[in-house]
């Protein structure tokens, strides 16, 4: 047990910490590069989105028809997300979010259904889920 | 005593580990993360009844065989609760790393609400306070204090489990009832053990009659102010002495009196800052005793042909037992070795018993003279057949075991005292 308890420590410390140093870097990387594009737009006055940027925009009803555990759409403060690949990561659980697949969820997110609020962190996850505005 | 098959206490342990599987497995809505919610869920339940484990009651030292094998189980389960709970953060980490570097950076990073901050909270006591007293040789008081902040953690785990968001607690009524009942007698422990422990416990009140320090051990005797302690030979106590220069903690120590002697006996080495000062006692002194614990006695050995190894201060349970042993019906070999002639300051009384008791006999080896006692040595005067008793330092009793395994005698002939904690 004296033995195994050490070896368990140092994994589990090399694992966090290098997803404490990745996540971060990454993290800054990514800022970097949106303050670079935006500075770019800015320069250039382009009126279009790069395009690998580009967002496409939905219609409620078009959200609505991805409503199920296997493809859920959410409409948060008039983007739409999709949040299929994260259900089974949601922290509260995924019966949390599945009453809301394919519809407006502002309201829900913002209050965390009611409990409280979420916090920055899932402000940040949620932008990986975006695929589009509301029409 | 030594028994090599699980004590029931040991079985319950176990038990109380693997509960939350079957129950999370039937009664969760929903089975995603399963790896990362049962090792906390393990953890928790291990945690709980670890602190409800080191409320000494007299019940754990019959499940276990004996407190000292108790606390031995207790220092285990305090590692298996440090792995799970590292796997369980360390599970999450992993979950939101998969989804981008980001997010599990995201998750680590202290913005969090509070029922994750309890959690961290508690995963950070337990594993500095563990790695703490596990791996470094510390004062007994700075021992106890750890475990008392230890203790904490149940209090930030049980708030973290019930409050974070997806806790499969709330929503499954059997886990909630489960963790629930053995987190809260926990808390009740706990406050019981740290707040009021010292007036509720059944300790009985002694006085010394006279102390003796020789080679640094002092020999004490204490006589009983109200009723005295009824045990068996080789037993120990926990014990408080009502001194303002003393820590006023309990300390556990081997009763060296005969178990038909009313009044006790504690021969204490000099070892740590407590055991020192108690050299300074006089008598008068009064003190308050918390008896009988433990199992290791020559009436539990499954032979009646004994072999007693005692390295150094080890003598001390011996000595009680020598001094209760009827005169017919046992026939014991006892071997006592120390470092140097000197050191060996019992030797005067065992020889006055060797004297009375015709099935008793004395070996006295001096290290720096006989060199070191070997099973092959013992085994030139004793049966292979016998029961072995053996107390002293770690290194020698296993290395004395491992001999006499080798010799051919079995496990099961083999007993040890396991207490080292003081």
């Amino acid at each position: 047990m004296k033995k195994i308890i050490p070896v368990v420590l140092i994994i589990c410390g090399v694992i966090i910490g290098s997803v404490l140093v990745g996540g971060f870097l990454q993290k800054q990387q990514s800022e970097q590069n949106s303050t670079q594009r935006s500075s770019q737009q800015s320069s250039t006055n382009s009126s279009s989105e790069p395009s690998q940027n580009e967002q496409k925009s939905y219609t409620a009803s078009e959200v609505s028809a991805h409503s199920s555990e296997s493809d859920c759409w959410l409409i948060i403060q008039n983007n739409v997300y999709n949040v299929t690949d994260f259900l089974g990561s949601h922290p509260g659980g995924a019966q949390e979010i599945l009453p809301y697949c394919g519809k407006e969820a502002s309201k829900a997110f913002a209050t965390q259904g009611g409990s409280g609020a979420h916090s920055s962190t899932a402000d940040n996850m949620l932008k990986d889920f975006l695929i589009g505005t509301l029409r | 005593m030594h028994v090599r098959k699980p004590s029931s206490g040991a079985l319950l342990t176990i038990l109380v580990a693997i509960i939350p599987i079957p129950l999370w497995l039937l009664f969760s809505p929903l089975h995603n993360d399963g790896l990362i919610k049962l090792t906390a869920l393990s953890g928790l339940a291990l945690l709980a009844w670890n602190i409800i484990l080191s409320a000494r009651f007299k019940l754990f030292d019959r499940w276990f065989l004996g407190l000292d094998r108790m606390y031995r189980v207790h220092q285990q389960i305090a590692g298996w609760i440090v792995i799970l709970l590292s796997l369980h953060f360390t599970l999450l980490v992993l979950k939101y790393a998969q989804l981008s570097l980001i997010s599990g950076y995201e998750f680590i990073k202290p913005d969090l609400s509070l029922p994750y901050w309890a959690g961290r909270i508690a995963l950070a006591l337990l594993v500095s306070l563990t790695i703490w007293t596990l791996y470094f040789r510390i004062a007994y008081r700075w021992f106890v204090l750890a475990m008392r902040c230890l203790g904490i953690a149940i209090f930030f785990g049980g708030y973290h489990a019930l409050f974070v968001p997806g806790s499969d607690i709330r929503q499954n009524i059997a886990l909630f009832a489960y963790i629930g009942t053995l987190s809260t007698v926990a808390g009740f422990v706990y406050i019981y053990r740290s707040i009021f422990h010292k007036r509720l416990a059944q300790s009985l009140p002694y006085e010394i009659t006279s102390i003796q320090v020789k080679q640094n051990i002092s020999d004490i005797r204490l006589k009983p102010l109200a009723r005295p302690i009824q045990r068996y030979a080789g037993q120990f106590a926990f014990i408080r002495f009502e001194d303002k220069q003393l820590s006023s903690e309990e300390h556990p120590f081997t009763i060296s009196a005969g178990s038909s002697d009313a009044s006790l006996r504690f021969c204490i080495k000099g070892l740590g800052d407590f055991t020192q000062e108690i050299q300074k006692l006089k008598p008068g002194t009064k003190a308050f005793v918390d008896a009988p614990y433990g199992n290791f006695s020559f009436t539990k050995a499954p032979s009646t042909r004994q072999v007693w190894i005692a390295g150094g201060i080890g003598i001390t349970p011996f000595l009680s037992m020598a001094a209760s042993l009827p005169p017919a019906g046992y026939k014991i070999d006892l071997y006592y070795s120390v470092k140097t002639k000197d050191e060996a300051i019992f030797t005067s009384e065992l020889k006055q018993i060797t004297a009375a008791q015709k099935n008793f006999r004395l070996f006295s080896v001096s290290t720096d003279i006989d060199g070191v006692l070997t099973a092959n040595s013992i085994l030139t005067h004793s049966p292979k057949s016998a029961s072995f008793l053996l107390c002293g330092p770690v290194a020698m009793m296993k290395s004395i075991e491992e001999q006499l395994r080798a010799s051919g005698v079995d496990k099961s002939q083999i007993n040890y005292e396991e207490f080292s904690l003081s």
